[in-house]
């Protein structure tokens, strides 16, 4: 508002004057609070200001200037918070000297200060989430901090705004959100001009928004929302901070200490070629000290504690999808050099043949000998993953434990000590043709 | 002489291919691009009549005013003149356009750029809905109620749903208001 002057308020007083005698141009107040709820999916926010304005009795005047922004301003709402009963707007006109701006004409019972709310929506504020995490040295406990990105580029300044964002999508405007994923380069609040259903839309946010509402204080204020088949939560950013236009703002959203998380390696040729790929797991429950909202999409970067004066060691980045309360957790946190799985396949067998009447081949059983060496380079424990795929009609022959994942995939997982060593032994039989009976 | 007409033939026909200059203005470019690049230029049109020079009017005085106004105003009929098909943008212009001609006082002229908005742009809901109450109370102001009466009874017909939003029932009551004062002034005077 200071650097656009597009929100500009100014209260005008009538004093019985035709209008182009208006006098006393009083204080241009600044907002007490600013509420911003996001809807990422949909690219509208629901802006709720309150400002403080002295009203003298009879009719005063009031202007909003939409100019240069991307509020909407078939959305804008004026309501008394305190004296509503003294307080009525009369009118609204649109003043021809100043470029988009709307002026209300408010008769009030009341002379002195009254609490107001002004809400509207804007297009061009979005948010995403990303995480820090910082295990310790034996990587079984980590600290977890989660923090939104407020991207402002509605036109608009917002100082010490609270900010609410929704994670999931609102039965109510999944068509909105069809509408909004197609590629465009109008705002949401262009588009939805066009479109009849518009009314719904702020309908059903303004109602999940009333929703939420009521539920007072911040700790009340992270809710989960169940409606039919649509799932919501409404993300609470803990205080308040100033979001100018045009710029990024990255605000603390939590922080969880002492969360138990597993080292777990997987290795498997077909996706990964030879590298062992390294995976931090957590749960997002009460146990591990999480699980009071689900976690939204984002990026988490991984470190570990690696010397005793503070030093922290980059692991990895990865992207997390939306994780819902109670859910397992898996980081994909890439190649881990000092975990080592090397098959060899030390021996083949084609055995069992079997011919047709003209001497042609038509079954036949191939047996096969692998070895495979794991090692464990690192000063602490961990858990290693080993799939393997096979074809076919194929029996596995081992000690090692292993479990069938599915028809053609058997996994192995193995627990290894610091600078441990193993060699995992098993013969493959797979049968072809006539010899093969599935 | 012929191999002169045909080099002169060829270079009209390279520079009608090319275009003639290498920075196309958004006039320039106007006739071309898909719908979201006419979005964007049309956008661009618009916010840079109001951005460098409409906004700035309303604080300049004298001829500097004037300038400014002027220089708005033939940006808005650029906007409206080659971009009619993106309404949004294009209504707004005619509105503001309107806008500078009530603030120059020349009532007349804005009253026939605020109805324009309805007539070109039937769709632009809020844009009609803002031209008409601008169009009224300017008339209003004036003295010219009975042609007020016209634009808030337009109002009034087109808009006066139980279910409109907040702001259009605002805009409605007004009318209503504003009307009844109208009807009592003209019965006072008679």
């Amino acid at each position: 508002m200071k650097r656009h002057c597009s929100i500009l308020f100014a209260l005008l007083l009538l004093c019985g004057l035709p209008a182009a005698a208006r006098v006393n141009v009083v204080t241009l107040p600044g907002r007490d609070s600013v509420l911003l709820t996001i809807y990422n999916s949909v690219d509208l926010t629901l802006v709720k200001e309150t400002r403080t304005l002295t009203f003298r009795k009879g009719l005063n005047r009031l202007e909003f200037s939409w100019a240069n922004t991307l509020i909407d301003p078939t959305s804008v709402e004026f309501r008394a918070m305190t004296h509503s009963d003294a307080v009525d707007v009369l009118d609204v006109s649109f003043p021809p000297r100043v470029t988009n701006t709307l002026e209300w004409r408010i008769n009030s019972e009341f002379a002195g200060e009254v609490q107001v709310e002004i809400r509207y929506f804007t297009s061009g504020i979005g948010w995403s989430a990303d995480y820090v995490l910082e295990a310790k040295k034996d990587e079984k406990l980590a600290g977890l901090a989660g923090y939104v990105r407020v991207n402002n580029n509605s036109g608009e300044d917002y100082e010490d705004a609270q900010v609410r964002l929704v994670v999931g999508v609102i039965r109510l405007v999944e068509d909105i959100a069809q509408l909004a994923r197609k590629p465009r380069s109008a705002p949401m609040t262009e588009l939805l001009k066009d479109n009849e259903s518009r009314d719904q839309v702020y309908f059903a946010f303004t109602q999940s928004d009333t929703r939420f509402a009521g539920l007072g204080g911040r700790a009340d204020a992270k809710k989960m929302i169940k409606e039919g088949l649509s799932e919501y939560y409404l993300y609470t950013v803990e205080g308040q901070d100033t979001i100018p236009n045009g710029w990024a703002k990255r605000l603390g959203s939590f922080r969880a200490a002492d969360v138990p998380i597993s080292s777990y390696y997987k290795y498997e040729k077909e996706r990964w070629a030879d590298q062992v790929v390294r995976y931090y797991r957590f749960k997002n429950d009460k146990s591990s000290k999480l699980g009071n909202e689900p976690l939204p999409d984002g990026a988490v970067n991984a470190f570990r504690l690696a010397t005793e004066d503070d030093l922290y060691a980059f692991v990895g980045r990865t992207a997390v999808k939306y994780i819902p309360i109670d859910e397992q957790v898996e980081l994909e946190l890439g190649n881990d050099l000092e975990v080592l799985v090397k098959p060899t396949l030390v021996n083949w067998l084609k055995t069992d043949m079997r011919f047709d009447t003209h001497g042609n081949v038509i079954g036949w059983t191939i047996k096969e000998t692998w070895e495979i060496e794991v090692q464990n380079s690192k000063e602490i424990d961990v858990t290693l993953d080993i799939r393997r795929n096979f074809s076919g009609d194929w029996t596995l022959n081992t000690r090692a434990q292993y479990e069938n994942v599915d028809a053609t995939k058997v996994k192995f997982v193995v627990p290894l000590k610091p600078r441990e060593k193993q060699t995992l032994n098993y013969e493959l039989t797979t049968r072809y043709g006539t010899n093969a009976t599935r | 002489m012929p191999r002169v007409k045909l080099i002169a033939l060829a270079l009209l026909a390279i520079a009608l291919i090319t275009g003639c200059g290498r920075d196309a203005t958004p006039l320039a470019s106007a006739g071309r691009g898909d719908p979201a690049q006419r979005y964007d230029a049309a956008k661009a049109l618009f916010e840079k009549a109001s951005r460098d020079y409409h906004i700035p009017s309303a604080q300049a005085h004298g001829q500097e005013r004037r300038r400014l106004e002027e220089q708005a105003g033939a940006l808005y009929s650029d906007v409206v003149r080659n971009y009619p098909d993106q309404r949004s943008w294009a209504s707004q212009a005619l509105r503001s356009l309107a806008n500078i001609r009530a603030a120059q006082t020349n009532i007349t002229e804005a009253v026939k750029l605020y109805a324009q908005v309805g007539e070109r742009f039937p769709n632009q809901d809020f844009e009609v809905l803002m031209s008409w109450k601008s169009a009224a109370d300017l008339l209003s102001d004036s003295g010219r109620r009975a042609d007020a009466k016209i634009f808030y009874e337009k109002i009034i017909a087109r808009f006066d749903q139980r279910d409109a939003l907040p702001i259009i029932q605002s805009v409605v009551r007004g009318s209503k208001d504003r009307l009844q004062g109208e009807l009592l002034l003209s019965r006072n005077s008679e």
